[in-house]
């Protein structure tokens, strides 16, 4: 009885199945590659014991630390080999991301790499890349490949099993520390035991070296990463909406399914069918349903995880990784979705008195009307009429457009919060490095610097460092090293206090100090020591408000970047000059850095990209998933009027005017659920911004773009959801419509 | 009558559902309606007559055959929604109002898109709704009227474009005697006082006496066709058809007897009801 049913509305149930199942495939994709980006991450500790990396750095790939001390944790009782090993990502044409670590073509950290094809590493100018890497960039042993503009010589290629390091390459560690601007210094140590029992141990006598380093077990480093924590909590983020809104369809599907059959449901309960039956039976519909939906899904997630991996751009930073709990989940997820969906239209269904049930006539309406309903047009009153199931649909369509408009805005706002960031000061242009995969990577050596400020056209540069501190005294903070003496100092408005002067002096952004409690006179724990508050200062950019500055220098050395700062402002005597110096640092410095206006900075940056990026990825999950529920929903509100639209084709109305009819109510669904999604991105930024720690740095500007990309996504849905349902009503025969029962 | 002009014809119309075992809805139907008759379709459920009544309202298009109305062949006919908007009305058993939409606004539904304007819509719907006898329910709800009420509003939808035919498949068959007749007078003064031809689908022989032809349909063909003379005629031609009549038109008077029973009054009766339906059996046979 259950099955044939759902055959019978056999499109709905189509539509029903596949808005679970596309959920379905969010969780296992997004899970699969923040379970990727994990296992890479684990992998990096290669088949060392324990890890050794600087404390404090926000994420492995950041930190730095001086390479002698190397040997000093080799001196160390029960530690048998340590390596240094450079990492860094580097940004290739198509690959945003692309792993490249430096390694000693003779020591212990390169023996995991396994040849599968060519030769070792044996000197400078060769790079060994991963399997997965050759095939996507297309490339064999004796090809070259460019890294931070110069050409490398693929020597071999290499199969590890961790997917990070499949999706990437190796080089020597002279050569790493060269391009990625870390003379004499590594990324971490990788420390191998005599007896790897006594891990604890040697832990603690290489914590005692020295208070800069940080020891992880190297089955530990996964969990330890923020970036594993951050992606991790947005693939949950992401996908919890995808299963929102096919929840949210599911139930929509199964209040409808149980409007439909009111009156069966009276001849059961007449025929002496206890609640508990009725209830039963429309369970174990949405359970069926979305038992399929789950079951759809995980193929469909199967499918989307191997071309997930297929596509260098994805695969190099986040290679789906497939556990069976993931699957598992994602079916648990369906049913639990199919519980939840079914629960309410079954207790409804058990609600109805049998007397009533069997009275009930879908086609006479329930008179129930509001008065000034009656003011309104055709559309609204028949969406007015199926009002649980327009406010299901509503607020599917508007949660969608509600993480557009949000993630558009804050997209939006950050690009105006790194222009205003980089061009407060007056410089007309920015130097970055150049090749490097996101400004968080950027370093830039002084003596380029003063190269550029060598430029009779340049009136002065001024170098800024930037790093992440997250110790246990500060979670998270954004950290921005400027010398005191640099004019630009002054783009920091003091509240409170004073600018910083010495050594050991911190000022705060007033969002930092607020968040973190401090006031001016305080002490406070950072890299490379304990520091005083001397000034609390305000910009009105959310990133510097949410910053500690610290002295250049303190900087350089607290994140191992002696001599190097993260980004130039480059101001010129006279502006008009600006495109003609541009050109020329670009011609003379192209290989050390890369130059752009400060009011189009945040544009070009490879950063804002991959956010656009994932932004097209949220718009399509979101324009899929509730185009289903408003397809679904105008399907059955189509179906259900089918003697209704007989009644008005004998009538003589028109084919068009059918299909206006129902593509009119559509419209006028996805239009208020836009302006609800509006309204509904507004509190999901504000909430987002007041999670800790990274909520200060979410700035969202609601420009006339941002607000009406999310209507147009709304009417988009409408359009679509109301196109095929408008086709399919406009053809029916007026006389089998009118049979329809 | 036979010199108003034929607004209904068909010939030989066939209808056929289905491709393996092929239901013959209408097996060769051919029939002449003149301008201003009222007449009834009878027949038992399944014998084909809502699909002719779809045929002739342009809802369905037969397998062969020819469908002449108001003097255009259907099948040449390229706006059908023009047509089915301007020249027929349709009243159905279930009254197929919308639900949302109020009594006046029903009943302006067939005037859309007929390049009528608003404000002419509305008075002409409330015109209507006044000869229905309406007029103070015209802003309710078809869930706030009465089953009768209800067919009132879709006859005055019917009549909205002023259309030459009427065609109502069973519009008394979802309503209580009492709103029956209401109706079926409706459909006789609109009859009588616009001259608009009314054809009912029905199975109700009281309903059929009120028009002022028959058609009998069996098995998708037309097996009757006669006009109506009143009660007693009607009555009359019932019992010429049953087996009753059979026999005493056979003039099998011994069957007849052990049937009755032999008291001394049966003879007499049977002499009477004999002359009379001897004389209706000939109308029939001329009919025929
Ligand atoms: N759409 C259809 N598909 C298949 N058979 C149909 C269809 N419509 C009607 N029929 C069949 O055609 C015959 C005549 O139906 P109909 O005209 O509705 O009879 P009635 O005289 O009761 O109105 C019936 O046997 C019916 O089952
Ligand atoms: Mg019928």
């Amino acid at each position: 009885m259950i099955w044939r049913a759902l055959w019978q509305r056999r499109t709905r149930s189509l539509l029903t199945v596949l808005g679970v199942s596309v959920g379905v495939a969010a969780v296992v994709v997004l899970g699969a590659m923040a379970e990727g980006l994990a296992q890479g991450y684990a992998g990096m500790a290669g088949g060392a014991d324990l890890l050794v990396m600087q404390a404090n750095a926000y994420d492995i790939t950041l930190s730095a630390l001086d390479e002698d001390l190397g040997a000093r944790i080799a001196q160390l009782p029960g530690v048998r080999e340590v390596s240094g090993v450079v990492v860094g990502m580097v940004a290739l044409e198509k690959v945003p991301y692309f792993l490249v670590s430096g390694h000693d073509p003779e020591g212990a950290s390169i023996q995991h790499f396994r040849i599968v094809q060519g030769n070792r590493l044996v000197r400078a100018g060769q790079v060994l890349l991963g399997r997965q890497a050759a095939k996507n960039l297309k490339k064999n042993v004796g090809d070259s490949i460019r890294l931070f503009g110069k050409a490398f010589h693929v020597a071999g290629i290499y199969e590890t099993g961790q997917l990070f390091e499949d999706n990437g390459a190796v080089i020597t560690l002279s050569d790493a520390q060269r391009i990625l601007k870390k003379s004499h210094r590594v990324s971490f140590f990788e420390v191998s035991l005599e007896h790897p029992s006594e891990a604890d141990r040697t832990k603690r006598l290489i914590e005692d070296l020295s208070p800069e380093v940080s020891v992880t077990k190297a089955s530990d480093l996964a969990d330890e990463q923020q970036t594993v924590e951050t992606i991790r909590g947005m693939a949950w983020g992401i996908s919890m909406i995808a299963i929102l809104i096919g929840g949210l369809g599911m139930m929509n599907t199964m209040v409808m399914a149980v409007f439909e059959q009111t009156r069966e449901i009276g001849v059961l309960r007449a025929l002496g069918w206890r609640r508990r039956h009725i209830m039963k039976l429309v369970l174990g519909q949405s359970l069926g349903l979305s038992l399929l939906g789950g079951l759809l899904g995980i193929s469909l997630g199967l499918g989307l995880v191997w071309m997930v991996n297929q596509t260098p751009a994805i695969a190099s930073i986040a290679p789906a990784f497939l556990k069976v709990g993931l699957l598992l989940q994602g079916l648990s997820m369906a049913l639990v979705l199919g519980f939840i969906g079914g629960a309410y239209p079954a207790w409804r269904a058990t609600r109805f008195s049998p007397v009533e049930a069997l009275r009930y006539d879908t086609g006479a309406g329930m008179g129930r009307e509001p008065p000034w309903l009656r003011h309104l047009n055709l559309a609204l009153r028949a969406l007015w009429r199926r009002r649980t199931r327009s406010l299901l649909t509503m607020v599917g369509i508007a949660t969608g457009s509600a993480l557009v408009a949000s993630l558009g805005a804050i997209t939006e706002g950050t690009l105006r919060e790194l222009n205003a960031f980089v061009s407060k000061g007056g410089a007309e242009l920015v130097a970055i490095q150049a090749g490097v995969a996101d400004m968080g990577y950027s370093v830039i050596d002084e003596r380029v610097g003063r190269a550029i400020a060598a430029m009779p056209e340049v009136a002065y540069v001024s170098g800024i460092l930037w790093g992440v501190s997250s110790g246990e005294d500060v979670p998270f903070l954004f950290m921005i090293g400027i010398d005191p003496t640099d004019p630009t100092i002054s783009r920091y408005r003091i509240m409170q206090g004073r600018h910083i002067a010495a050594r050991h002096e911190a000022m705060l952004g007033h969002t930092a100090a607020r968040n973190l409690e401090k006031s001016v006179g305080d002490t406070i724990i950072l890299p490379g020591g304990t520091y005083r508050v001397v000034g609390i200062f305000e910009t009105g950019t959310a990133y510097e408000d949410a910053a500690g500055v610290i002295a250049l220098r303190e900087a350089q050395a607290a994140f191992q970047k002696r001599h190097q700062v993260s980004l130039y402002q480059i101001k010129l005597r006279d502006s008009s000059q600006a495109q003609a110096v541009h050109d020329l640092i670009e011609t003379r410095l192209g290989s050390e850095v890369s130059v752009s206006m400060s009011a189009t900075f945040g544009e070009n940056l490879a950063d804002l990209q991959n956010t656009k990026a994932m932004m097209n990825a949220v718009f399509t999950l979101a324009l899929v998933v509730g185009g289903i529920v408003v397809t679904n929903t105008m399907v059955m509100s189509v179906m259900e009027r089918t003697r209704e639209i007989g009644t008005l084709r004998a009538l003589g109305w028109r084919k068009v005017h059918v299909l206006w009819m129902v593509l009119s109510e559509s419209l006028l669904l996805s239009g208020l659920a836009g302006g609800m999604g509006l309204l509904g991105g507004g509190v999901l930024t504000l909430a987002l911004q007041s999670v800790p720690d990274f909520g200060a740095f979410l700035t969202a500007v609601y420009t006339p773009q941002v607000v009406g990309q999310s209507i147009v996504v709304a009417l988009l849905l409408g359009l679509l959801g109301g196109l095929y349902p408008a086709w399919r009503a406009s053809r029916l025969q007026p006389a089998e419509a009118l049979r329809y029962e | 009558m036979e010199t108003q002009p034929v607004v209904v014809a068909t010939y030989q119309v066939t209808r056929y559902y289905g491709d393996g075992a092929v239901v013959r809805a209408l097996d060769g139907v051919d029939m002449v309606v003149r301008k201003g008759e009222f007449l009834a379709i009878m027949g038992p459920s399944g014998s084909g007559k809502s699909t002719l009544l779809n045929l002739l309202g342009a809802l369905d298009r037969p397998t062969g055959g020819r469908i002449v109305v108001n003097g255009e062949d259907l099948a040449t006919i390229r706006d059908l929604d023009r047509f089915r908007a301007r020249t027929i009305g349709f009243v159905f058993q279930l009254h197929n109002l919308l639900p949302t939409l109020t009594a006046r606004e029903n009943v302006e539904v067939p005037m859309h898109g007929q390049g009528i304007s608003g404000n002419a819509m509305r008075q002409r719907a409330e015109h209507l709704l006044e000869i229905v006898g309406l007029a103070d329910r015209m802003n309710h709800l078809p869930a706030q009227l009465s089953g009768g009420q209800r067919q009132r509003v879709a006859v005055a939808r019917a009549l909205a474009n002023s259309p030459a035919i009427i065609l109502a498949d069973e519009p008394t068959g979802s309503l209580d005697t009492q709103s029956g007749n209401e109706i079926m007078d409706l459909l006789e003064s609109i009859n009588q006082t616009q001259g608009t031809t009314i054809l009912i689908v029905t199975h109700d022989p009281r309903v059929a006496r009120r028009t002022r032809r028959i058609l009998t349909m069996r098995d998708g063909k037309i097996v009757d066709d006669h006009p109506v003379r009143g009660a007693v005629w009607e009555d009359l031609r019932d019992l010429a058809r049953s087996r009753l009549g059979e026999m005493l038109l056979r003039g099998d008077d011994e069957a007849l007897l052990t049937q009755l029973g032999t008291a001394p009054d049966s003879a007499r009766a049977i002499a009477v009801l004999r002359s009379w339906l001897s004389r209706v059996a000939q109308d029939i046979d001329t009919l025929a």
